[in-house]
């Protein structure tokens, strides 16, 4: 607390308009920094997670002990690889997917609250904000699927579409019963609302459609439809080579953390423990549900698209509309 | 093909006992009905019929064949010539599964432009072994649906079979187009010998072109039931004019989940898979001309080569074939060892079977932990014969070594191992929600269609066709043995996968028994210094491997040599209907389709 | 609009990551691009047509369906920020727009537009 309200008065004490701007760009960088210095050790911890999985070991040499620093040599070869961009891709498509995925990847964090005011900006429309931006993965999924002009990653982009239309609203509507409890749709208003109690007691259908549309809007197994390495060879990045590849896979675990931060913070209570409130607690959640999603990505063969649709319109939509129902009784009743 | 239904819907639910050996019930006597009806000559040879057919009634016969009620031959195992030296011999295999009864149909055919009926009108499953009887011999067959070679490419000189093959071209240009960069350059054959002119190498079916289907395409007996409508007549909205919705894919060589070398050109209308052509021949080593250059004793350890997952079963086909044409005798501990290893080495199969299925399915944990038990297999492998993938085991009247100290102990400690771990394989995967929504009704197949087109082993058996060589054709020491045969019901992913799976329980229960069983003695047999068979001998020998019946098919010619070798490869009749599985169905379910025939490409291609 | 300066920035940040990459990347990797290396990937062969084409989207209804849900989506999240202010009646009144937009569902289901074609 005492750095952050030490940076403010420095930041502060600048004129006019820079105060802002400054401040601003500390934010994107502390986020910049955590996320990425968090990311290196997810791909490790996968990599681990999943050879403990499998009965391997997973990295060992790079870092010892147990392989930890493994991710910094694959960057540096990732670095040196040849960018090839196909003849027959739209070039411009196929140059700027990769920049409009880390969008979303980066901006999901603007609202995030790490710990009682350690937030970059606590918008009041928080959650609709967060729903509006995470969909954009998918248009840049598509920009990169249908602009490397390879039969595969057509195949995969016109998955990617499919599984935004199974997942969204089911995930959207997973998250009103959270508005409706805590009577606002900042995040920051969220973590206070469950001061007594987690909203995963409160919500608890809420939080198992929300868990699962999560999934899918992660596009890891079972809803790694886009991508399918056994079926459409990579789908939409099969044309994607070095760094320009490696920013969709930077952006898919930066959506891994994101999404883990707004389930720890809608259902879990974010920065609440009970005992030693602070950003701890959080990252621990954090963690909790980012190996959550690596369990579940290594056990489960991959759903089919039309499963996939059946899942989302059949079964989560009509349960996430009734828990909207069923809330509004219990606050009308209890509220 | 509604005619067929019902010999084999009473074979469907027979119950199994072990009958008697090979040599059918009063074969003479039937042999001799047969001959009076036809008005050809039959002959008994070994535990096999042979119909020796004039050409212009070779399909007239085969028909006959088919649908009289005493022969039953709805089974059609393999189609091939012989290159004699005056003229050339047709041969074609049939098996009635309910009499229990191959037949051997042959034709003798001009050596000079042979031409003969094709046979797909009567069995489909002709249709990709007269493909290669063109493709090797040159036998041109008038009225095939599809008459292009089939290993080789189009545009190669000559039918390297044939026995006055010689190649025109000078060594450094025999390659196949694969080997240039024929993406730029694409190889072009000017000498084509006797050959059609070239053609663009990369046909795509047309929509309307025959499918490999035959039984199913006309009258809608294929297929079981769960079949989605949507195909077949362009009942697609939209697909009118000039019909550019469907993407023209080709799904390998170079994919994930084809398991080796294999193409298929696939027609996709958006998710929903219109037509799909497997393309073999990626692989082609002309394993049976190779075989003509050596003896009879050097070919065994080759046939590893072929089914590289199920090498003891081949060996076996082989040794099968070659012990019958040189009446050698196998000591009774070597025929136990065979069972054994060949039991081993069907777990073996079907555990990395089990492994790259969840892989289709994209469930990567099970893959490794099949290939964990696996590992242990291999090393009881290379303890007994220092080989670890490719074993050499068998010999010609026997196998090349008894099994070391401790080396059954060794496999109870691995087999109580592995029945631990079947439980685990069904929790993990195939009891899962996922895996049952996407195996259970798709990619079916009825047991009409698959005896029709040669299907053997596991896919058969999930069809519910009661069909096992081990129990039906006995041979070596497996009537002394007590096992079941799996059945699924209407043959599609998930009854394959549960036969597979109950397969790996009877093969462990099969080494047990055969391992308190076994005698002591020697594990070779006498086998003559010279292995030089009767001129004109022929043996047609077969086992129940991993995949299906594994054949070999040997003509002698007296010299030290064979004549001709032709390799029975059960993969190549279980990949042929591929179209007539996955048409209608999804994208991901072809993936899942051509990983549920279990098929190893070094078989395929030869 | 102050309170969106951070969206912005980060935005910006996000957007301007993959170049700043790309360009440190680009003192580090190799540029020798020759035809057949640009050649689109299918598998080994030579891809036949464009990838590019009128695609059969099977989805299309449902693409229909989900406008209509993710606009409702819209309109609950501000009912629900209000919903403790509105009483039974705003609950009444919201029961009443999901219902209609239920039956809409059930339509559809039993019309089988929610099967993949």
């Amino acid at each position: 607390m005492s750095i952050v309200s030490s940076l403010n008065a420095l930041v502060g004490s600048l004129p006019g308009f820079w105060s802002p701007l400054v401040s601003a760009l500390i934010k994107v960088l502390l986020v910049l920094a955590f996320v990425f210095g968090n990311e290196i050790m997810l791909i490790w911890l996968e990599r681990k997670v999943c050879g403990r999985f499998q009965r391997r070991k997973g990295p060992m040499y790079v870092g010892r002990p147990e392989g930890w620093l493994q991710s910094i040599p694959d960057v540096v070869k990732l670095l040196a690889k040849e960018d090839i961009i196909p003849a027959r891709a739209d070039r411009w498509l196929f140059v700027l997917a990769p920049m409009v995925i880390m969008v979303p990847a980066v901006a999901l964090f603007v609202v995030i609250p790490f710990g009682r005011g350690w937030v970059p900006r606590d918008l009041n429309i928080g959650i609709l904000y967060l729903v509006a931006l995470g969909s954009f993965t998918i248009l840049s999924l598509f920009m990169a699927g249908w602009g490397s002009g390879n039969k595969w990653s057509t195949l995969g982009a016109m998955r990617a579409v499919a599984m935004l239309l199974g997942y969204e609203v089911p995930l959207a509507l997973s998250l009103v019963g959270v508005a409706m409890v805590a009577g606002s749709l900042s995040l920051v208003d969220i973590v206070h609302a469950q001061e007594r109690a987690w909203f995963v007691l409160l919500q608890p259908i809420g939080f198992l459609v929300f868990l699962v549309a999560a999934a899918a809007e992660l596009n890891r197994t079972p809803f790694d439809l886009a991508e399918a390495e056994q079926e459409l060879v990579a789908g939409y990045q099969v044309e994607y080579s070095g760094m320009r590849w490696a920013m969709f896979f930077v952006a898919e675990y930066a959506s891994l953390m994101a999404i883990s931060a707004i389930a720890a913070t809608c259902f879990f209570g974010g920065w609440l423990g009970p005992f030693a409130s602070g950003p701890w607690w959080f990252l621990a959640k954090l963690y909790f549900f980012i190996f959550l999603f690596m369990w579940v990505r290594w056990t489960f063969p991959r759903i089919r698209i039309d499963h996939m649709m059946e899942l989302g319109w059949k079964f989560l939509l009509p349960v996430a509309l009734l828990n909207i129902v069923l809330t509004g009784i219990g606050l009308a009743i209890w509220g | 093909m509604s005619e067929q239904g019902g010999a084999n819907a009473e074979l469907v639910k027979e119950s199994g006992v072990n009958q008697g050996p090979g040599v059918p019930a009063g074969g003479e006597d039937l042999a001799d009905r047969l001959a009076a009806r036809l008005g050809v000559e039959v002959k008994v040879s070994g535990p096999d019929l042979v119909v020796e057919v004039p050409r212009e009634r070779w399909v007239e016969v085969a028909r006959t064949l088919r649908d009289d009620p005493a022969v039953d031959a709805r089974f059609f195992s393999f189609l091939t010539a012989v290159d004699g030296k005056e003229s050339m011999t047709l041969v074609a295999y049939l098996r009635s599964l309910s009499g229990k009864l191959s037949v051997a149909m042959k034709t003798a055919l001009p050596r000079e432009a042979p031409e003969v009926d094709s046979l797909c009108g009567v069995w489909p499953g002709a249709n990709w072994h007269e493909r290669e009887a063109w493709d090797m011999f040159g036998i041109r067959f008038l009225g095939h649906p599809d008459h292009r070679r089939i290993l080789l490419w189009e545009g190669y000189p000559g039918h390297p079979l044939r026995k006055d093959f010689a190649d025109p071209r000078p060594p450094r240009e025999r390659v196949g187009p694969g080997d240039r960069p024929a993406l730029l350059a694409p190889w072009s054959s000017t000498a084509a010998a006797g050959g059609p002119p070239p053609a663009p190498d990369a046909p795509f079916p047309a929509d309307g072109a025959p499918p490999a289907a035959g039984l199913a395409a006309g009258t809608g007996t294929g297929g079981n039931g769960s079949r989605p409508a949507s195909e077949d007549e362009g009942a697609v909205p939209g697909v009118g004019e000039a019909e550019p919705e469907v993407l023209e894919v080709n799904m390998g060589p170079q994919h994930p989940s084809t398991h080796g070398v294999l193409r298929v050109a696939a027609r996709f209308d958006g998710e929903v898979v219109r037509s799909v052509d497997p393309v073999i021949g990626y692989l082609h080593r002309c394993f049976e001309k190779i075989c003509e250059g050596w003896n009879y004793a050097q070919i065994v350890p080759f046939c590893d080569r072929n089914d590289y997952l199920g090498a003891i079963t081949n060996e076996w086909a082989y040794c099968r074939a070659a012990e019958a044409l040189l009446g050698i005798e196998v000591p009774e501990r070597a025929e136990y060892l065979r069972v054994i290893t060949a039991e081993l080495q069907r777990i073996c199969s079907h555990l990395i079977w089990f492994g790259t299925f969840s892989l289709d399915m994209g469930a990567t944990t099970p893959f490794i932990y099949a290939f964990r038990e696996r590992e242990m297999l291999y090393d009881l492998f290379e303890s007994l014969s220092g080989a670890r993938l490719l074993y050499g085991y068998l010999r010609l009247g026997g196998v090349r070594n008894d099994v070391p100290p401790g080396w059954f102990e060794e496999v109870e400690r691995y087999l109580r191992v592995q029945e631990e771990k079947l439980k685990e394989y069904h929790d993990l995967l195939i009891g899962n929600a996922i895996f049952l929504s996407r195996t259970k009704g798709i990619g079916a197949i009825s047991a009409e269609d698959a005896t029709a087109y040669g299907i053997s082993g596991p896919m058969l058996r999930a069809c519910g066709v009661n069909w096992d060589l081990r129990r039906d054709e006995p041979y070596s020491v497996y009537p002394r043995l007590d096992f079941e045969i799996p059945l699924g019901e209407v043959g599609d992913l998930y009854d394959r996968c549960i036969v597979r799976m109950r397969e790996i329980e009877e093969s462990i229960r099969i080494v047990r028994q055969a391992m308190t069983s076994i005698p002591e003695g020697d594990v070779v047999g006498k086998v003559p210094r010279a292995l030089k068979p009767p001129a004109g001998a022929e043996a047609y020998g077969r086992v129940e491997g991993p995949r299906g019946e594994v054949g070999c098919y040997l003509v002698s010619d007296g010299s030290p040599k064979p004549w001709r070798i032709k390799w029975r490869a059960p993969c190549f009749s279980n990949l042929q209907p591929l179209d007539l599985m996955a048409r209608g169905y999804k994208v991901a379910d072809l993936v899942a389709i051509v990983g549920s025939t279990d098929i190893v490409l070094g078989e395929v291609d030869r | 609009m102050d309170s969106y300066l951070e969206v912005v920035i980060f935005v910006a940040a996000g957007f301007l990551f993959v170049p700043v990459t790309m360009l440190v990347g680009k003192l580090l990797r190799p540029h020798r691009p020759y035809a057949e290396k640009l050649v689109t990937y299918e598998c080994g062969e030579p891809s036949h047509g464009s990838a590019q084409i009128r695609y059969h989207a099977r989805y299309y209804l449902f693409g229909l369906l989900f406008l209509v849900f993710d606009i409702e989506t819209v309109f609950l999240y501000p009912w629900a920020v209000m919903v403790r202010h509105l009483g039974p009646i705003g609950l009444i009144e919201m029961v009443v727009f999901i219902a209609v937009l239920v039956v809409g569902l059930v339509y559809a289901w039993c019309k089988g537009v929610l099967e993949w074609v």
